[in-house]
């Protein structure tokens, strides 16, 4: 059976199959909710299909209508499905796991930078190793690899191990090449670290002083789960000042990322989403490292673990209580 | 009359408009293009103006603020006794943007219908406005027209210029400068300092760029019958199934409107602390769940699929209902450059068509 075989054949399992079609033009896809064998034939997985489907699933499985859900997921949405079945946010018997091996995702700044003809491009397609764009009369060859996104670049497992395949989750693999794993690791967190505080309190009021408050960067999030009850728009109890004010801003930034401390699995959905780009996702990744030192954990790498902030230890190992 | 600015006086060009005005322009910033105060000083330039990219913002909030403080109220003790004070805005000082896109420019003129006429003339925007003078820059081939881009859909095509008073086009190293109103005539007049005289060939060159632009917009996202749009979408309006499939991928945040040159929906809120406080108006979004959601808890919109309804049937339908057939739409493409998970007004739009021709 080839892809388009195996997910048809998933389709008649399931209501639902989340994927990527055809989106604005060549060079992007939008997400595709195929129920019919003939929407298969739209579905678009390379390097174009970036957006994460999880965010769309605990919404989806409270739905009467639906059966089974069945979702396209690069390895790092797998972990924040993962994370999403720790929390019981969503039931692991009416889930299919439709794994790709990953060739990562692109940057579309990065791509527009290179190739600022893209935007009014005819063609892009992937060839090899490269993205070929055609645009303006002219061709164009960018280098995969140099145009994927940073949450591509720092990932560890392009490929999904068996033993990260949520237990009891029925999930079938797609046949294809994965990229070479990313460095891992925290290097670009590291890099901004080095700031002094003065710096980063600076960098990040210059950042938040762009923020339109759309909350892309919270409803693309797959762990942001409160969906229209967030108290970022709550009226009553009124948190959040409607004054264009930075440090209002930087307060929801603030509320989000200690919310998703110990949660978030860095699949970087929140600075891809946010469309003045500001890299929001570096407050969480510093959360995450935390988390790390701390409690020795990473979001959604095992079904079974539960996740630190949502329970406790009699006596923490790394956290030194005060006068002790 | 029209006059020639070459490139490299371009920055003190717009420093001395600062004489007279205050000047809103697009910098680069980040990732994004967006249009801030230029405010040069002594002691600090202004940043760099850039008209090489579409801005990722529209120019909207120059005259309808993101947020401002309708009035601020304040109670003040002393021997006499308890005061309320009570602060208003001051009346706006005269101010231009420079280099907003003439899709940009069009969405003031839908903001216009709203604010501006009827029983509900909005006074802020009002004065504002009439302190606003808007200077084009015309979209041309390699600096203008996307794959997101549309204008040409509507009579409001990226040539005409309802609400410009100045239209900038990219020629010969430099900008042909053509004033498109008499407020534009008259800003002119006085700010011809650093500009040289206009000609005619640079006029033809120039008139050539924006035809080529038209070209390619009409090449690549032929418009489909809009005149049947509003009634489309009115028959279709109890077509939950259709609505459902289109709002699908929709994450009901609120890049789109956010981003929009002719959204114009606000929320009104009371901020107090202590003895003092303030009514401030704020932009709304219609694919917050909060826009509908009524004092009894009741939400007539509660699914982002009805949300996404409203934002469409509004540009297409009630929109044009309103105001002679225009729709609010102008086709500059942001919400579709920008939304994270590519929803497609157009495709949309499309698909109401389809359905309705079934
Ligand atoms: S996505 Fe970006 S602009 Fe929108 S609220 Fe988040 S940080 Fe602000
Ligand atoms: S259409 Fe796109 S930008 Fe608009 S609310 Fe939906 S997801 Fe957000």
């Amino acid at each position: 059976m080839n892809n388009t075989e195996i997910m048809k054949n998933v389709l008649e399992r399931a209501s639902v199959l989340l994927a990527w079609g055809p989106g604005h033009d060549a060079l992007h896809a939008s997400p595709l909710f195929a129920r019919k064998a003939h929407d298969v034939d739209k579905v678009v997985m390379d390097v174009r299909a970036v957006q994460s489907l999880a965010a769309y699933l605990p919404p989806l499985f409270q739905s009467e209508k639906e059966g089974r859900i069945a979702v396209l997921a690069r390895p790092c949405h797998v972990r924040s499905i993962t994370a999403l079945l720790q929390e019981e946010l969503i039931p692991v018997e009416r889930l299919i796991l439709v794994v790709l091996p990953c060739q990562g995702k692109l940057d579309m700044a990065k791509v527009m930078a290179a190739c600022p003809a893209a935007e009014s491009l005819d063609a892009a397609f992937v060839d090899g190793d490269n993205l070929v764009i055609n645009a303006d009369g002219r061709q164009w060859l960018l280098r995969l690899e140099t145009m994927l996104s940073p949450a591509c670049v720092r990932c560890p497992m392009p490929e999904l191990p068996d033993a990260m395949i949520p237990e009891g989750c029925e999930c079938v693999r797609l046949d294809g090449q994965a990229r070479r794993p990313g460095e891992g690791g925290y290097a670009a967190l590291d890099a901004f670290m080095e700031k002094t505080p003065q710096e980063r309190w600076e960098f990040w009021k210059q950042e938040m002083s762009r923020c339109i408050r759309c909350y892309a960067c919270r409803n693309a999030c797959p762990m942001c789960v409160c969906r229209d009850h967030c108290v970022a728009s709550a009226r009553d109890p009124h948190w959040l000042s409607e004054l264009d004010s930075v440090t209002d801003k930087l307060l929801f930034q603030v509320i989000h990322a200690t919310h998703l401390a110990g949660r978030c699995t860095g699949c970087g959905e929140c600075t891809r989403a946010c469309p003045m780009g500001i890299p929001v996702g570096l407050l969480k990744m510093q959360m995450n490292k935390i988390v790390e030192e701390l409690f020795g954990y990473k979001a959604g790498m095992d079904s079974k673990a539960t996740p630190p902030l949502l329970t406790f230890e009699a006596i923490e190992k790394n956290i030194r209580e005060k006068g002790k | 009359m029209s006059y020639f600015l070459p490139h490299d006086r371009l920055e003190s060009w717009l420093d001395d408009l600062e004489r007279t005005h205050r000047v809103f322009a697009p910098t680069a910033e980040g990732r994004g293009v967006v249009f801030r105060r230029r405010k040069p000083t002594a002691e600090s330039p202004a940043a760099p103006v850039c008209l090489e990219r579409r801005p990722t913002e529209s120019a909207r909030h120059v005259l309808f603020p993101r947020s401002e403080v309708l009035l601020a109220f304040r109670s003040a003790h002393d021997e006499s006794g308890t005061r309320v004070e009570v602060f208003e805005q001051e009346a706006p000082a005269p101010q231009v943007i420079v280099g907003l896109r003439a899709c940009d420019a069009k969405g003031f003129a839908v903001m216009d219908r709203v604010y501006m006429h009827g029983r509900y003339a909005d006074p802020l925007y009002t004065a504002r406005r009439k302190a606003t003078v808007m200077a084009v820059l015309a979209c041309v081939p390699g600096n203008g027209p996307d794959n997101a881009c549309f204008c040409h859909w509507f009579a409001s095509g990226h040539e005409e210029h309802d609400a410009a008073d100045i239209v900038l086009t990219p020629a010969s190293g430099g900008f042909l400068i053509a004033p498109v109103s008499d407020k534009g005539a008259e800003f002119m007049e006085s700010h011809a300092g650093y500009l040289e005289q206009g000609n005619e060939e640079l006029e033809n060159a120039a008139a050539a760029q924006r035809l080529a632009a038209r070209e390619f917009l009409e090449k690549h996202c032929p418009a489909p019958a809009l005149s049947k749009t509003e009634t489309a979408i009115m028959r279709q309006f109890g077509n939950s199934m259709l609505w459902e499939t289109i709002g699908e991928p929709c994450l009901a945040c609120g890049v789109c409107t956010h981003l929009c040159p002719s959204c114009y929906c606000f929320t009104i809120t009371d901020e107090t602390r202590g003895n003092a406080g303030a009514r401030i108006r704020s932009w709304d979004t219609c694919l917050n769940a909060g826009y509908t959601l009524e004092a009894s808890g009741h939400n007539p919109r509660a699914a982002k699929a009805q949300r996404l309804k409203n934002r469409i049937a509004h540009k297409f339908a009630y929109y044009p209902a309103l105001h002679m057939g225009k729709s609010s739409c102008v086709g500059c493409g942001k919400c579709i450059r920008s939304c994270p998970v590519g929803v497609d007004i157009r495709a949309a739009v499309f698909r109401v068509l389809a359905a309705d021709e079934e």
